[in-house]
C-alpha cells in the first residue's frame, strides 16, 4: 500500500506540525460551528418570545451573569457565542431607560464586538491567503486542506 | 414521466428528446509524470460548445475568430490534425474541445504524435555516459514526431471512430450550423458536451501525496491515479528454477527481448503495428523455430526469451527487470547474462538489409568490442543461406530508443539491436493509431472467410518469416551451436501469417481461441477476446482492471503452445500440479487450454506444460516510493468519473436570460400577490353569515 516515510526526523517533526495545525484548524472550524448552530437555535428560542429564555421577564442579575457568561464563553475559540452576545442584549445595552446593571451589560457588549471584529479580520484574512496561495505551497497546502480539489491545482 | 424502451427500462424521455448521446466516442486521458502533466482536461460538469467542422482554413479562421458563437466544440477533419492547428486551438479561448474524425481519408503522410527522440531521460545516454550522443545530437530517431502526445491540454479532446456517429452529428451540423452565403447561422444551434474529467493534477509527486493523504487522514478515500503496470513475459530453452532467486550457478544465458506496448495520443488506441508487433511476431516465430533444435541438439548457453511490457513509457518493463537482477530478486541476475540481441522495428524493410544496433561507449572496451564484433559475425553467417541481409550503422551511431539501453545503464554487456532503419525509424506512423495493418502492408484480399483469412500468407507474412529465420539462427550460434544443425531452423510462415491476424486485424479468431483457457474463449463481449485488432497500451494492471492485460495473456498462451508439452492431467490437477510427484512448479507453469474446435464440437480442453512465466512490470519508482525519481519511470494514468459525449440544441444567451428573468418575475408576482391576499384576508373571505361571537 502507498505510504509515506519521512526521510529524517526533522520532515517527520514537520509532517507531524502540519498535520497538527490542519487537524487543529478543522476542529476548531467544526466547534465553532456546532456552537454556533447551536447558539443560532437560543436566539430564535429568544425571538419566537415562547420560552423560558426571554430576556423580557428575566430579573436584572440573571441578564447580567448570561452576558458575562457568553463574553467568557466567547475566549474559548468561540466567537459565535459573541456575535449572539452582542444581536442578543444590544436593545438591552443601548435602547432600554438605565438601570443598575446596565453599564457592565454595556461594557460586555463593547468587549464582544471588539473580540467579534478581531476574529472576522484574523478569518478572513487567513481563508483569503490560504485560498489563494493553497496551490503554490504544494506540500504544505495539501497537509493544511480537508478536502482537495479533484482535478484542479 | 416514463416511457418504456425497447429493453423495458425505464427512462426519461424529456432527456431523450434533448440529448443525443454519443456512445462510439475514444477520450485522451491525463497521464502524470515526476514533472509534468499531459493529456486533456475537461471541466467537471463537462465542456459545452457550439458544433463547426473544421474542413477548410476559412473554418479555421471562423472559430479561432471571426465567428459569433464562441466557445466552439470543433469537429476536425483528419487533415487538420496536426501541431500547428492543436496549438493554436490550445491558445485560444475560443475553443472548448476538439472531436477528431478519426479516417484514412485526408490522412497525411506521416503522423507521429510522439517525441523526437523518444525516452530520452531514462536511456543510457547521459552526462556521465556518452554525453555528445545523448539527447539524440548525433541521430534524431523520430523526426517525424510532433510531441503532440506529450502536450497538455485544458480542453476535452475526443476521437471518433464510428463512420454512423460520425454522420450523425455532421447531420445535426449541416440542419443547424451551416452558413448561409457566408452569414452566420442563427439560433438555435447544435452543440456538444464532452465530459472527461481528471482527478489527478500536476505531477505524480502530488497525485501521489494527495492519494496518500485522502486513504490515511480523509473520511471520504479516494484514488487519484494509479501507476501504470502489467506483466512482462519470459520463457527460456532450458527451465529455471523460479523459487532460487539471485545468481544461477553454471548459467549463461543469451537474452531475446523484445517489447510488447505502444501507445497513441487517444486512450487505450495502440494498434502499434511496425512499432511492437513487427518485433513480437518475429520472437514468436524464432521462438518457435529454435525450440525442437534445442531440445534434440541443446547449445552450451540457456537462451532467454522475454517480452518487455512498458517500454514506451520510459522503460517500465526492463527497467524492472534489470532492477530485480540487481537486488538478487530473479531467477538469474546480469553477471549470468553473456549478450543481449533485441528485435527492434523489423517490419518495413522489403527487400532492403537490416541493420545491427550496438553501442559505441561500451565497445570503447576491448573485451566488449570483440564480443559485438563475433556478434555480428554470427549473424551475418546466420544471414548467409536467407534473402535477407544485415549491415551494420556506423561505429559512432548511438543505439536507438530499446530496452537494452537500461541493461547497459546497470553494467557493459554486448548486445545488438536488429531494425528495419539505418538511421531514423523508417516507420511513418511510429506510436499513432493509424500504425496499423495497412502501414505494414497487411491486406488480404476480398472474398475470403475470416479462417480463411487468417492463414493466407500475405507478403509480409514471408518477409517476417524470413526475419525470424535470422532471429534463430543467429541466437543459436551465440548460444554456442553448431554450424550444421543451423539448416533444421526455419520459422514457419503459416504460424507468422496466423499470428498477423491475430495481433493486427481480429484477435476472436479460431486459433487464439483454441489457445486460450475455455472460460475465456466463451466470454462474451467484455472479454479479451472482444472484436477487432487488440490494443497495445500498457493500462494499470490487473489489481484496476480486471484480469491480465489481454495482449499480455496472448503471448503468454502462445508461447505456452509452441514451447510446451501436452500432458494427460486433469483439469484439477492441472490447476494443483504440486500434489503430483512427477510435476515441477518450480520450473514450469500448468495451462489449462480449450484446445482446437472442429466444426460438431468446440474441442477437448488439456493441460499444457511451459517453462512460460510472468514477472510484474511496474516501476522500481513505485516500489522505492521515489515518485519524482529521475533514473527510474514514474507514470501514472489519472483516474476519472464519467467520460460520455452527447449533442444537443442550444438557444441563445437572450432567450436563456430572457426565460430566468420571467421566472423570477413570476416568482416576485407571485410573491407580491400572496402578500396581499394574505393582508386583506378578513375582506376578501368574510362569510355571509354575520357571527363574530360564535367559536369555532
Amino acid at each position: 500500500m502507498i505510504t509515506i516515510i519521512p526521510i529524517s526526523l526533522q520532515q517527520s517533526c514537520r509532517v507531524a506540525v502540519l498535520f497538527c495545525l490542519g487537524r487543529w484548524q478543522q476542529c476548531c472550524s467544526i466547534l465553532i460551528s456546532s456552537v454556533g448552530y447551536l447558539c443560532m437555535d437560543l436566539s430564535r428560542v429568544f425571538f419566537t418570545g415562547n420560552s423560558t429564555m426571554n430576556l423580557e421577564r428575566m430579573p436584572n442579575e440573571e441578564k447580567l451573569s448570561l452576558c458575562r457568561r457568553y463574553y467568557l464563553g466567547g475566549f474559548a475559540f468561540l466567537p459565535f457565542l459573541w456575535l449572539v452576545n452582542v444581536l442578543w442584549f444590544f436593545k438591552e445595552a443601548f435602547l432600554k431607560p438605565a438601570y443598575t446593571e446596565q453599564p457592565q451589560i454595556k461594557s460586555y457588549i463593547k468587549k464582544s464586538a471588539l473580540g467579534l471584529i478581531l476574529w472576522v479580520a484574523v478569518l478572513t484574512t487567513w481563508i483569503t491567503i490560504f485560498q489563494h496561495f493553497r496551490a503554490r505551497w504544494g506540500e504544505v497546502g495539501d497537509y493544511l486542506s480537508f478536502t482537495i480539489p479533484l482535478g484542479t491545482a | 414521466m416514463c416511457v418504456s424502451s425497447a429493453a423495458g427500462v425505464c427512462s426519461s424521455s424529456v432527456e431523450q428528446k434533448i440529448y443525443v448521446e454519443l456512445n462510439e466516442t475514444v477520450p485522451c486521458v491525463r497521464l502524470l509524470n515526476a514533472t509534468h502533466q499531459i493529456g486533456c482536461q475537461s471541466s467537471m460538469s463537462g465542456d459545452t460548445g457550439v458544433l463547426h467542422v473544421l474542413e477548410t482554413q476559412s473554418d479555421l479562421d471562423w472559430i479561432l475568430s471571426s465567428g459569433p458563437h464562441p466557445p466552439y466544440m470543433v469537429i476536425m477533419e483528419t487533415a487538420f490534425f496536426n501541431r500547428s492547428v492543436m496549438m493554436r486551438m490550445k491558445n485560444s479561448s475560443r475553443v472548448s474541445g476538439v472531436a477528431v474524425i478519426v479516417s484514412k481519408t485526408g490522412l497525411a503522410q506521416n503522423f507521429s504524435p510522439h517525441t523526437t527522440c523518444p525516452n530520452q531521460n531514462t536511456d543510457v545516454y547521459s552526462e556521465s555516459y556518452g554525453s555528445e550522443l545523448a539527447n539524440c545530437n548525433v541521430t534524431v530517431w523520430n523526426p517525424l514526431g510532433n510531441g503532440l502526445s506529450y502536450e497538455d491540454f485544458s480542453f476535452p479532446v475526443f476521437a471518433l471512430k464510428d463512420e454512423n456517429q460520425t454522420q450523425v452529428i455532421r447531420k445535426c451540423y449541416e440542419d443547424h450550423n451551416q452558413r448561409v452565403n457566408g452569414s452566420a447561422p442563427h439560433y438555435p444551434l447544435c452543440a456538444m458536451q464532452l465530459f472527461s474529467h481528471m482527478h489527478a493534477v500536476t505531477d505524480t509527486v502530488t497525485c501521489m501525496r494527495r492519494t496518500d493523504l485522502q486513504n490515511r487522514f480523509s473520511i471520504n478515500p479516494e484514488v487519484l491515479c494509479d501507476p501504470l503496470s502489467d506483466f512482462n513475459v519470459w520463457t527460456s530453452t532450458r527451465p529455471l528454477n523460479s523459487s532460487a532467486k539471485g545468481h544461477a550457478a553454471n548459467e549463461s544465458v543469451v537474452i531475446a527481448a523484445a517489447r510488447l506496448d505502444g501507445r497513441s495520443f487517444f486512450w487505450e488506441q495502440a494498434p502499434a503495428a511496425e512499432g511492437t508487433v513487427s518485433g513480437i511476431i518475429t520472437l514468436l516465430a524464432a521462438i518457435q523455430a529454435l525450440y525442437p533444435v534445442t531440445q534434440e541438439a541443446p547449445p552450451p548457453r540457456n537462451i532467454f526469451f522475454t517480452f518487455f511490457q512498458g517500454e514506451a513509457f520510459d522503460y517500465i518493463g526492463s527497467s524492472k527487470m534489470v532492477y530485480d537482477m540487481e537486488k538478487n530478486d530473479f531467477v538469474i541476475d546480469l553477471k549470468n547474462v553473456h549478450s543481449i540481441l533485441e528485435i527492434g522495428q523489423v517490419g518495413l524493410h522489403s527487400g532492403r538489409s537490416l541493420w545491427m544496433h550496438s553501442d559505441p561507449v561500451s565497445r570503447k572496451n576491448d573485451s566488449v568490442n570483440e564480443a559485438v564484433s563475433e556478434m555480428m559475425n554470427r549473424m551475418e553467417s546466420a544471414a548467409a543461406g536467407l534473402s535477407v541481409s544485415v549491415g551494420h550503422p556506423s561505429f559512432s551511431q548511438p543505439l536507438p530508443p530499446s530496452s537494452l539501453q537500461r541493461f547497459l545503464r546497470a553494467g557493459p554487456i554486448p548486445g545488438l539491436v536488429l531494425a528495419d532503419h539505418q538511421k531514423s525509424f523508417s516507420n511513418r506512423y511510429y506510436e499513432s493509431m493509424y500504425d496499423d495493418a495497412e502501414n505494414l502492408n497487411v491486406t488480404y484480399p476480398p472474398g475470403l472467410t475470416p479462417d480463411e483469412q487468417l492463414v493466407y500468407e500475405t507478403d509480409a507474412a514471408k518477409s517476417l518469416a524470413e526475419v525470424a529465420t535470422l532471429v534463430a539462427r543467429s541466437l543459436y550460434l551465440q548460444a554456442g551451436g553448431e554450424n550444421n544443425s543451423l539448416s533444421n531452423i526455419t520459422a514457419d510462415p503459416k504460424t507468422v501469417a496466423q499470428l498477423l491476424y491475430g495481433f493486427l486485424v481480429q484477435k476472436n479468431n479460431s486459433w487464439f481461441r483454441s489457445l486460450l483457457p475455455p472460460e475465456v474463449s466463451k466470454k462474451g463481449v467484455n472479454s479479451i477476446l472482444s472484436p477487432g485488432p487488440p490494443q497495445f497500451y500498457i493500462g494499470l494492471g490487473p489489481r484496476i482492471h480486471g484480469p491480465v492485460h489481454s495482449v499480455t495473456r496472448f503471448v503468454q498462451y502462445i508461447l505456452a503452445n509452441l514451447t510446451g508439452t501436452v500432458t494427460n492431467l486433469t483439469e484439477s490437477q492441472c490447476q494443483n500440479p504440486s500434489e503430483l510427484s512427477t510435476e515441477n512448479k518450480d520450473l514450469f507453469s500448468y495451462f489449462w487450454v480449450s484446445g482446437p474446435a472442429s466444426v460438431n464440437s468446440t474441442g477437448e480442453p488439456f493441460c499444457v506444460r511451459a517453462s512460460v512465466r510472468l514477472s510484474e512490470a511496474v516501476s522500481p519508482a513505485f516500489e522505492l516510493l521515489e515518485y519524482g525519481s529521475r533514473n527510474y519511470s514514474t507514470w501514472t494514468e489519472s483516474r476519472w468519473k464519467s467520460i460520455r459525449a452527447r449533442i444537443f440544441l442550444v438557444a441563445s444567451r437572450e432567450l436563456e436570460m430572457l426565460t430566468l428573468g420571467v421566472g423570477v418575475a413570476v416568482l416576485l408576482l407571485s410573491l407580491l400577490v400572496t402578500y396581499f391576499i394574505s393582508s386583506k384576508a378578513e375582506l376578501l373571505f368574510s362569510s355571509a353569515r354575520d357571527t363574530p361571537t360564535t367559536a369555532y
